[in-house]
């Protein structure tokens, strides 16, 4: 394959926005914890606090994953395909696009005029650079999504009959898992947020407002995850020295994502007023549905893993756990990230719980809940992935593969220290998002010991941050050249014969997920339009 | 027994009391932001020349007697409102109610309007910030479940929106005053008696303190201390 | 019997574990599901509107017109509003064991409404009347916290509720 057939330098660009965003984010998150304890007079500033917090959020949330997702989308579509980028210019446009975005995004940020958190949270009203920014970065996110669909189709006009590689498969789930998923937030931000703060109209309907984001709020969360997934099927069973236990498996865990992800936002909106409880019970249940994906890919993945520890003369129960490659450092993200996930995942089924979730809403158990799964098993994912296509994008060997792996073991370590406490302050009555606790003093007592912890956590993961940029930037101007500049996709145990049909194509499922939406998003949408609603005039921080 | 009692004296004391009466009937609504928006300053500033404001709040809203409130500079929507208040007598004032009895709102808006564009009085610099005002100040007392005045007044006593009105570089005794005044529920305007729950749980020292706190409260040198730290 | 994954899948283990991961799925959704069902545990999910810019001179969000109010068959409603930054009356007592209603409604931007170590949470949101049943099994001193960030001055946004002994209380 050529070189310039590889989207090396839109894969390059778009990845080295999402690492700068997320370091400088680490640095917010260590001032964080220490700001939130009471033992810092000195430190102690709410503008400051959520000033931070709210740049942490988008930077974390919206810049590192977009960017990265779009850059690594790129890399695996044209590495995959063999195929040049459809349109070059667009994508570069798209690119730009984002960019303006977060520039545009980052003015009020950090002057602290757009300190409404990066959930946005109406009435409360930013700068309007803030939204428009925002929706900047999404328009420019949707040319990815295009992108994708387009050489998908192009390769499928020259490749009649045979089968998506797995990871142009979930490359693609995931453009159009976005695309659909972003239009609530898009409707709350062009139809809502920006003519009200722009004054265009008088008053904004939270209750809506809300309904739609929660739209986006869950399946966003596995557009960040899923290019964890591909990596987890596509690249670390050969990295590992084996094969893809089931090629099937996956495309079915990524059609079920694609489907189950979008129309159940509502567990976000269990303790909102104004959505009836039959339409919270309606979404719990695709809320579990949803754990499907998830426990097969767990067993794909051990499996996978079993067979190439195997292959590598692993014998007995859990001797093949020993025989793996555990200096490679996509093979131990991926396992790392695995035993993250269960923990994780415990705390999820809590939080999805109908009844259980009012112990725990919006309290520090969730957000220990999403710091676990998000920054622990996704990005550690995407550590382990640019570890991986750093060396083969750039032709140079990975500047240190001892630095990497105790990096992301830093990274395991620190997000345990930071978040397995953060979950006992939660279950112990500490809301989330404070920056100071003047509450009762056997509250406060009992959260002490765990604050402690997490800013250890938090220290600790800023330094594997720093390393991860060390090991990444040194990379490009290492002397040594890379072993094999090709990647290697892996091959999976049974070859296809014949894939079916719709394992091959999204056509049936985008119709089928406009049909759940309607049924699941439909009428709680439409009452906001039937209802005696009142608006509410905008509020400043 | 004792709790048995409380629960009746609870039950008896949040007994639905019949024609309840709102300790404001100023509404922050569509209709009075929209009236403050349109408002008019320089109508505003003819209407306070001919209803000698200046008598007791000063030439530009600086009132040269401790007693008197100084209004430069405060929020137009906290202006109207107390104006108003003053008018359907939700604040007990003999000689206000005089003065603003005849006004419409449209020309309370102005006055407010008029009012809100001026400087703030200047501070004096011999400001001190005790342990035990910071502590006031920027944290509350959990105990009295006192909350920090800087959540709604704000980090450098510059108020917040619609009814939290500013503090800094206020008359000393018109803030002892007014705190005495929602202790002892002389003054009820405060939707929700925000304030009244607050000044009960405030001893006598202490809202000496914050007064000369506030009162002497320099806004600048403040801004360069916090970025400072 | 006909495996319908066997059109997707071919090996006999993967389509077990398909099997086994959706009857997991079910089961865990089920008996959640189930449990909240029949212990009648919804979350709160009122709708109702309401203009919160007016909310002081509504009838039932009147100042003098909140706190706790004994209904007919014993239960309790509790009337509250949430306005930055404290939830109004401050103090509330009840006793324990009772059934309580709780009716809050917001007077300006979005807050959280919860008492920690209990399931007594709700959102608060303009424009929107929560309400939340529940009953408090421990008497003690508890705290309302607001869970939802509400503007700069969020952290001191809480208040008090005491749970009395049933034993001593009046409604039974």
């Amino acid at each position: 394959m050529s070189h310039s057939t590889k989207a090396v330098s839109l894969g390059l660009a778009n990845m080295w926005v999402a690492f700068t965003a997320f370091t400088a984010a680490a640095l917010l998150g260590l001032y964080q914890v220490i700001e939130r304890i009471d033992l810092v007079p000195a430190l102690k500033s709410p503008e400051l606090y959520f000033g931070s917090v709210s740049t942490h959020g988008v930077l974390m949330g919206f810049v590192l994953t977009t960017f990265f997702i779009v850059g690594f989308g790129y890399y695996t579509a044209s590495t995959s395909l063999k195929q040049d980028i459809w349109n070059k210019p667009l994508a570069w446009f798209g690119f730009w696009l984002c960019m303006a975005g977060v520039v545009l995004a980052a003015v009020p940020l950090l002057t602290g005029n757009a300190s409404v958190l990066y959930t946005f949270y109406p009435p409360l009203m930013a700068h309007p650079a803030f939204y428009i920014g925002a929706a900047l970065l999404v328009v420019g996110s949707w040319v990815w999504c295009l992108e994708m669909v387009m050489m998908l189709a192009v390769w499928k006009k020259a490749h009649p009959g045979e089968t998506v590689p797995l990871a142009m498969y979930g490359t693609t789930a995931n453009a159009i898992l976005w695309f659909i998923t972003s239009l609530g937030v898009a409707s709350e931000v062009l139809f809502q947020l920006i003519p009200w703060s722009l004054g265009l109209i008088d008053t904004v309907d939270v209750g809506l407002a809300r309904t739609l984001f929660s739209w986006t709020l869950h399946a966003i969360v596995y557009f960040w995850l899923f290019p964890a997934y591909i990596a987890l099927y596509t690249l670390v069973p050969s990295a590992a020295g084996g094969r893809l236990f089931s090629d099937q498996m996956g495309r079915f865990a990524f059609i079920l994502l694609l489907v189950f992800s979008v129309p159940i936002g509502f567990h976000h909106l269990y303790m909102d007023p104004f959505q009836a409880a039959g339409w919270k019970f309606l979404h719990m249940t695709g809320t579990f549905m949803v754990a499907v994906p998830t426990l097969i890919t767990g067993f794909t993945v051990i499996a996978s893993l079993e067979v190439a520890g195997r292959l590598r003369g692993g014998k007995g129960l859990f001797g093949w756990i020993a025989a793996l490659p555990w200096n490679n450092p996509i093979v131990l993200a991926a396992c790392l990230a695995m035993l993250m996930l269960i923990f994780g995942g415990f705390g999820g089924m809590i939080n999805a719980s109908y009844s259980m979730n009012a112990m725990v809403h919006n309290t520090q158990w969730v957000t220990g809940h999403f710091h676990l799964i998000f920054a622990g098993t996704t990005v550690i994912m995407y550590f382990g992935a640019a570890y991986y296509i750093w060396p083969k994008m750039t032709g140079k060997a990975l500047s240190s593969v001892k630095l990497a792996n105790a990096q992301l073991w830093l990274w395991f370590v620190g997000m345990l220290t930071l978040t397995l406490p953060w979950h006992q302050i939660g279950i112990a009555g500490q809301p989330r998002r404070v920056s100071s606790t003047p509450y009762d003093e056997s509250l406060v007592q009992s959260w002490i010991t765990s604050e402690m912890l997490m800013i250890v956590g938090g220290a600790i993961l800023v330094v594997s941050a720093l390393m991860l940029v060390m090991v990444l930037f040194g990379t490009h101007g290492n002397s040594q050249p890379v072993d094999n500049p090709e990647v290697e996709y892996a091959e999976p145990l049974h070859p296809v014969a014949r894939m079916p049909h719709l394992m091959n194509s999204f056509g049936f499922w985008v119709g089928l997920i406009v049909v759940y939406m309607v049924a699941s998003y439909g009428y709680p949408i439409l009452q906001f339009f039937l209802l005696d609603t009142y608006g509410t005039v905008p509020w400043s921080i | 027994m004792k709790p048995y009692i409380s629960v009746i004296t609870a039950l008896l004391l949040f007994t639905p009391v019949v024609n309840a009466e709102p300790s404001s009937a100023v509404a922050f609504d569509l209709a009075t932001i929209k009236l403050l928006k349109s408002a008019d300053p320089q109508a505003g500033k003819a209407l306070a020349e001919e209803s000698k404001c200046a008598k007791c709040h000063g030439d530009a809203g600086v009132s040269d007697d401790p007693d008197d409130i100084n209004i430069a500079g405060m929020s137009a929507s906290y202006l109207f409102k107390q104006l108003r208040d003053y008018k359907d007598k939700k604040r007990d004032d003999r000689d206000m109610y005089k003065n603003v009895r005849e006004l419409e709102d449209e020309q309370m808006a102005d006055l407010a309007a008029w009012f809100a564009s001026l400087s703030p009085a200047p501070a004096n610099p011999d400001r001190v910030l005790t342990d035990a005002v910071r502590k006031l100040v920027f944290y509350g007392d959990p105990e009295r479940l006192l909350k920090a005045c800087a959540s709604c007044h704000g980090r450098r006593g510059q108020g917040g929106q619609f009814d939290h009105p500013a503090l800094a570089g206020q008359n000393r005794t018109y803030l002892v005053d007014s705190l005495v005044a929602f202790q002892e529920e002389d003054r009820e305007n405060d939707i929700y008696g925000r304030m009244r729950d607050i000044s009960k749980s405030l001893t006598e020292d202490e809202i000496e303190a914050l007064a000369d706190y506030y009162a002497t409260y320099l806004p600048d040198e403040d801004e360069d201390e916090e970025e400072e730290e | 019997m006909h495996d319908p994954f066997k059109a997707i899948c071919d090996d006999d283990l993967e389509r077990r574990w398909i099997w086994i991961s959706i009857i997991m799925a079910f089961v865990m959704g089920g008996l959640l599901g189930l449990y909240a069902v029949a212990s009648n545990m919804h979350p709160p999910s009122n709708v109702e509107t309401i203009d919160s810019s007016r909310l002081h001179l509504t009838e039932e969000f009147a100042e003098d017109n909140l706190g706790v109010k004994e209904n007919d068959d014993g239960s309790l409603t509790v009337t509250m509003v949430a306005a930055r930054y404290g939830f109004y009356p401050s103090v509330i007592e009840v006793p324990a064991d009772t059934p309580v209603k709780f009716r809050v409604a917001s007077a300006d931007v979005l807050h959280g409404f919860h008492v920690p170590f209990t399931n007594a949470a709700t959102m608060v949101v303009p424009g929107y009347i929560s309400e939340v049943n529940t009953s408090f099994p421990t008497p003690g001193k508890y705290s309302f916290l607001c869970n939802e960030y509400c503007g700069l001055g969020h952290d001191s946004m809480w208040s008090r509720l005491i749970v009395l002994p049933k034993s001593a209380g009046g409604a039974s």
